[in-house]
């Protein structure tokens, strides 16, 4: 377990530098001179010079890159933006929590959906249950989020007024003015994208899980609880969805993961300020650091749930422990 | 009286092409601490009977008639719970695959424990106690520090072995055995085999064998019941089936047991598939594969009868009962001088 | 050279936020339901009346970029600090041209310039204005703020260039802001006073740019800027979470006579999607957005709320399209041989077909044009126009391509916007239109920044830069000296993307830059008239508008020629 765990996190690390190598490659084929972007249009080529040489620009890529390194490994500094000139940290961090919001609400909500709806579509196949279930999953499919979230928006939000059209509200509720009064707001402001997110995701979940526990309820060792005198209650808990939930996880905690690096649809149609939005915007204004910022973040995420989930696996599937 | 007497079995699958008359009619006794094998190629009911009878095939689109008294119950009359306390304590039952037929991510102390707890309220220790007891009795070696292992770490014997210390945890009466040495090799197929006759001396479980083997059969069964395409078509004591078998299904299974050194003799299997019981062959549905057809035979639905002078041995076949016995003592003979040889 | 001003096509608007950015803009009048600037108490008492008081909720669909003054330069962020600031001079809380007056406001009285132009000396009585910390606004606030704008620790992207090659020393300045001084900026009591280089009256108008506004003189040199700072205007920023929310507050030490209506202004949501804002203006739960109407919806949006709309009848205008100091032209390379000729950039002033290049960007987008100065800044009046606006005269423009003697067909590159639809449709109508003239137009599409970037360098293979400029300060000399002045178009970073260089006119817009008054206007529109006619290195298609969106509680509105809506005027109607 324990060189498996090394073996992974080894790996993680590899990842790691070849994400960000990757995107710091990407950039450097696009032809925009940052240093003229942060010292201004109106800066002399002498003022560029000296942006460019505080900003490591005048050095060789891979002197850049190494920089990079440096700065995230020993001073934990993602470096400063291009742009706002701010920390990006502070931007990342700051984004980071209303992502989190987002996907583990909507994540939390999808499962509580998927869960019952998959096992009881496969308790009772071809059950007006399953059908409206199985319809359910084809609409969630097929719906694009931005139109699902425009949707949500404008009948719930506008035509029945029940909740925030759109906009994020931070927990705490600080420097939101009018806006903004707490968890409670937070709350309202979350529901919607949480619902949205999870309509798209729900769906996937009920049919995997769905097919999961069919596929379970077929097994050798579920006939044999049976045949053990198993009540059908406990016969489903420990011995169809444990096992069904198994690739349940596996899935879930990449979802997360990739979700986790921005959700840039729901976000961009809600209005949340997460980490999507902020890559959106970083694209858009060229803003290398804050670029490689959500890039690293997202990447540590993936690598870190991934790593997780691993674990997380090995504990609940002890053929893989020894693996 | 018997410990399980079933009567007139039939347990009907409604498919989207039709009925499917997976048992057909089938009627059998076990005595207490005796061996019932049930005999038949894939397919024949052998093994829906005996889910019928536990009361495991799926709820949904099953239609079952018939009587299976066990202890003065109708199992198959029974509510849902009253079976399932009757399942693991009084019944058992042990399957064909062990590879699958454990759940991988539970250990086997769990597992052998969740059987004991279904049943009694017992506390972890004394489970684990009962667990440890019969894993010795199965011949699992280190019984105690085995406990904490999960199925992938046994061979498929040991887990065939685990299997039957689950199935034999609570003491019960009937053991049900679904080919339960298909999937192992020869050596531990004859190791299992011996195992289960040991414990059946040891605990006193009467045990329904089901198998396509009538070598397995030979070393274990008191009685046969031979199935084909979901009927009984031959029914008599462990001598009447080896050496006075009546019905032509029955030679062709003899025929095709192989046999040590029988030099020129081929194994002779029975020809054709098993029929689709779908829409089986009218009259005896083994007409069609039988190789003493009559005018008759596709015609008229042969009944289960008595063989003259033969208690407890009967067959369905409408061949002449002179015919019967000259054939039969033909193959016999030739069994013979395969065995002697 | 110098300035940076922007861009400000379909795309960047579309955008939001992104490159958005610039001076500020829009002028002339309209609307307003109710009182118009000063500070008139407002009728209350009556349910559904305008009234004082109460939090105004607003969003951005773009963002704010900073709070510091030495750094902002979005529209929106101008706006705020409109409402924030109290400057050396400002422009009063009207509409029309009362808004265009630049008036002293923490400066006693107009400053007085010397014989030779060479000195400007203001008077800043000390304490007429205070912060909300309680600290005075004296002339030494206005030298430190000019003294951090041009402290190179300070990296101001933007006030350099207003102001450094004017000031004595500026150039050499090392800062530190407040300690160091430089020997063109000097205070003598409560007197302010500048020292030049070379006459130039501009820069009076570029000490009312919020460049200048009053800041405390502790607030550090931060070039990643303040993130807080008080305001000695009628507001304050009481809190900024950067690309989050902006809360302004009544300044309580405001002693002049510009509007307070509300008590608050709340921009509770930045870089928000338009289409849910439009839902939330209409339905209430938000009162403004300067940039929330989205193209698609801005007929609709007028029939419902706009001018003459049944509900502006009834007195609840909503929806306005305030034409703005924006220009959307096509710069022709003169240094390249396809537009080397002038009968050639003639020809094609004569053959596009401006409101169809302008049909694509929705409604309201804008007015056509052919001229050089957008029509609501001071000078256009006396710009003539030239070319057709109501579609192509073929006829004269394929006789100037003819009487050219330039062998067709020509190819012509032209860099543009990637990305909008708006964009991409305004670029195939273009094409058809050349193509009429035997000019073969070959898009190549970038993203904004660098299409900027590319078009700013020397000797770039482009003939045509489909561009935008946005105000900075209403004068003609944001327009015509940044954009056409040719005496030292910079290796890179340039704006004047025709490179037109043509010494007589250089020398023309140097002359005009040193007058006042009506005898600048007049100058300054016959120089944009002889450029535009006599070498037409610009086809002009379109001046822009902006398009500014409210709720239903809010009841007054004035829009300032200078900055756009001026938040200071809003109220709301009181709840009833």
């Amino acid at each position: 377990m324990f060189r498996y765990v090394i073996r992974r996190v080894l790996w993680a690390i590899v990842l790691m530098l070849a994400v960000t190598l990757i995107t710091y490659v990407m950039f450097f084929a696009i032809p925009v001179d940052a240093a003229r972007l942060v010292a201004g249009k109106s800066a002399t080529p002498a003022e560029v010079k000296i942006v460019a040489h505080r900003l490591y620009l005048d050095r060789p890529i891979y002197a850049q890159y190494g920089h990079f390194l440096y700065n995230l490994v020993v001073n934990h500094s993602l470096g400063y933006s291009y742009n706002d000139r701010q920390s990006v940290n502070t931007t990342v961090f700051a984004a980071a929590p209303v992502t989190a919001s987002l996907v583990f609400g909507g994540a939390l909500l999808w499962m509580v959906i998927a869960i019952p709806v998959g096992v009881l579509s496969a308790l009772r196949p071809r059950s007006a249950l399953d059908r409206t279930a199985m319809v359910g999953v084809l609409t969630g499919i097929s719906a694009h989020p931005v139109w699902l979230g425009y949707m949500a928006s404008f009948l719930i939000g506008y035509k029945l007024g029940w909740l925030p059209i759109q906009g994020y509200c931070s927990f705490s509720g600080q420097n939101g003015g009018a806006f903004c009064g707490g968890p409670a707001d937070w709350f309202t402001h979350m529901v919607l994208p949480w619902s949205v997110f999870a309509i798209l995701y729900a769906a996937f979940y009920v049919r995997m899980i769905r097919g999961n526990v069919m596929e379970t309820m077929n097994e050798d060792y579920v006939r044999t609880a049976r045949a053990k005198g198993a009540p059908e209650s406990l016969v489903m808990r420990r011995h169809v969805l444990r096992n069904a939930m198994l690739p349940v996880v596996t899935m879930l905690g990449m979802d997360i993961a990739i979700a986790l690096g921005g959700s840039v649809l729901i976000e961009v149609v809600f209005g949340l300020p997460g980490l999507g939005a902020v890559a959106v915007q970083s694209v858009e204004q060229f803003d290398l650091p804050k670029v490689m910022g959500v890039v690293v973040f997202a990447a540590a995420i993936v690598v870190i749930f991934n790593l997780l989930v691993d674990i997380l696996y090995a504990w609940i599937d002890p053929r893989i422990r020894l693996a | 009286m018997p410990l399980l007497d079933v009567r007139d079995l039939k347990t009907h699958f409604k498919t989207d092409d039709g009925i499917v008359r997976a048992v057909d009619g089938v009627s059998f006794t076990v005595e207490k601490g005796k061996t019932l094998a049930i005999v038949g190629e894939s397919g024949s009911g052998k093994s829906v009977t005996c889910l019928t009878i536990m009361g495991l095939n799926a709820r949904a689109n099953t239609i079952t008639s018939g009587e299976a008294l066990f202890n003065d119950r109708d199992l198959l009359k029974l509510p849902s719970d009253e079976l399932r306390k009757v399942r693991g304590q009084e019944i058992s039952m042990i399957f064909q695959d062990p590879m699958t037929s454990l759940n991988p991510v539970h250990s086997i102390g769990k597992q052998l424990r969740e059987a004991v707890q279904l049943h009694a309220s017992v506390g972890k220790q004394p489970a684990n106690r009962r667990a440890v007891e019969m894993l010795k009795a199965v011949g699992i070696p280190r019984a105690e520090q085995r406990l904490g292992d999960y199925p992938h770490q046994f061979s498929g014997g040991m887990r065939q072995r685990v299997m039957i210390a689950m199935a034999l945890i609570n003491n019960p009466d009937l053991l049900i055995a679904d080919e339960p040495t298909t999937a192992l090799d020869v050596t531990t197929q004859a190791q299992i085999l011996k195992l289960m006759t040991q414990l059946q001396r040891d605990f006193g479980s009467a045990i329904v064998l089901i198998t396509h083997d009538l070598g397995v059969v030979a070393e274990t069964a008191d009685d046969v019941l031979v199935m084909y395409a979901a009927q009984p078509v031959e029914q008599g004591g462990y001598q009447d089936i080896f050496y006075r078998p009546h019905h032509p299904y029955t030679w062709g299974l003899l025929n095709s047991l192989p046999r040590l050194v029988t030099e020129g003799t081929d194994l002779k299997p029975i020809p054709g598939t098993p029929p689709s019981l779908l829409r089986p062959p009218s009259g005896c549905r083994f007409h069609v594969r039988c190789g003493y057809t009559m005018d008759v035979c596709p015609k008229v639905e042969p009944t289960l009868e008595a063989v003259p002078g033969q208690a407890g041995h009967s067959v369905a076949c409408h061949l002449e009962e002179s015919v019967k016995q000259h054939e039969a003592s033909n193959l016999l003979s030739q069994l013979k001088t395969g065995a002697k040889a | 050279m110098k300035r940076p001003g922007l861009l400000l096509t379909a795309a960047s608007l579309a955008v939001g936020g992104v490159l958005l950015a610039a001076g500020c803009g829009s002028s002339s009048t309209t609307n307003t339901t109710a009182p118009t600037s000063n500070t008139t108490p407002i009728p209350s008492g009556q349910p559904n009346a305008p009234h004082n008081g109460g939090t105004l909720k607003a969003v951005l669909h773009g963002d704010i970029d900073y709070i510091d003054p030495a750094l902002a330069y979005y529209q929106i962020s101008w706006q705020v600090e409109y409402s924030t600031c109290v400057k050396l001079l400002n422009y009063p809380d009207s509409a029309g041209e009362a808004g265009k007056q630049l008036l002293p406001e923490a400066a006693s009285a107009p400053p007085v310039v010397s014989p030779d132009g060479l000195t400007i000396t203001f008077t800043v009585p000390p304490g007429k204005f205070k912060f909300n910390t309680g600290e005075p606004v004296t002339a030494k606030t206005f030298q430190f703020a000019l003294e951090r704008n041009i402290d190179p620790k300070q990296a101001s992207i933007f006030a350099p260039s207003f102001i450094n090659p004017y000031i004595a020393g500026a150039s050499t300045y090392k800062g530190p802001a407040g300690k160091v001084h430089m020997s063109g900026v000097q205070v003598k009591g409560d007197q302010f006073i500048l020292h030049l280089t070379k006459p130039n009256a501009t820069i009076v108008t570029e000490m009312g740019t919020p460049f200048m506004c009053a800041i405390p003189l502790s607030t550090p040199v931060k070039p990643a800027g303040v993130t807080s700072i008080p305001g000695a205007g009628p507001y304050y920023i009481a809190s900024w979470d950067q690309h989050r929310s902006l809360v302004l507050k009544k300044n309580p030490n405001y002693t002049g006579n510009r509007p307070q209506n509300v008590d608050e202004i709340d921009f509770g949501q930045m870089t928000i999607d338009q289409n849910p804002a439009v839902l939330e203006l209409k339905s209430g739960t938000i009162d403004y957005c300067p940039d929330c109407a989205p193209g698609a919806q801005t007929f609709a949006l007028n029939q419902q709320y706009g001018a003459g709309s049944p509900s502006a009848k009834a007195g609840d205008q909503r929806f306005f399209i305030t034409p703005a100091a924006i220009v959307s032209y096509y710069a022709l390379n003169t240094t390249r041989p396809t537009f080397s000729n002038v009968l050639v950039r003639q020809a094609f002033n004569y053959a596009i077909n401006r409101p169809a290049l302008l049909k694509p960007h929705g409604y309201g987008y804008g007015v056509v044009g052919d001229k050089l100065l957008p029509p609501t800044l001071p000078g256009s009046d006396f710009e003539p126009s030239i070319y057709p606006l109501n579609g192509p005269n073929l006829v004269k423009a394929k006789a100037l391509m003819k009487q050219s003697g330039v062998t067709t067909p020509i190819t012509a590159i032209e860099y543009t916007t990637a990305a909008t639809p708006s964009v991409q449709q305004s670029n195939a109508v273009l094409q058809a239109n050349l193509a009429k003239i035997g000019i073969t137009l070959k898009p190549v599409y970038l993203t904004r920044s660098i299409q900027f970037q590319k078009e700013g360098v020397k000797g770039v293979a482009m003939d045509i830069a489909d561009e935008g400029w946005v105000e900075d300060f209403p004068d003609p000399y944001d327009f015509a000296n940044v954009l056409m002045d040719g005496s030292a178009i910079p290796a890179t970073g340039g704006v004047n993307f025709a490179y037109f260089n043509n010494p007589v006119i250089n020398a023309e817009l140097a002359k005009d830059a040193t007058l006042t008054g009506d005898a600048r206007l007049k100058a300054y529109g016959a120089t944009s008239f002889k450029i535009m006619h006599d070498f037409a290195p610009w086809a002009t298609w379109n001046f822009a508008a902006n398009l500014d969106l409210f709720g239903p509680k809010v009841a007054c509105t004035v829009d300032s020629p200078a900055y756009g809506m001026d938040l200071g005027t809003m109220c709301l109607r009181s709840s009833g």
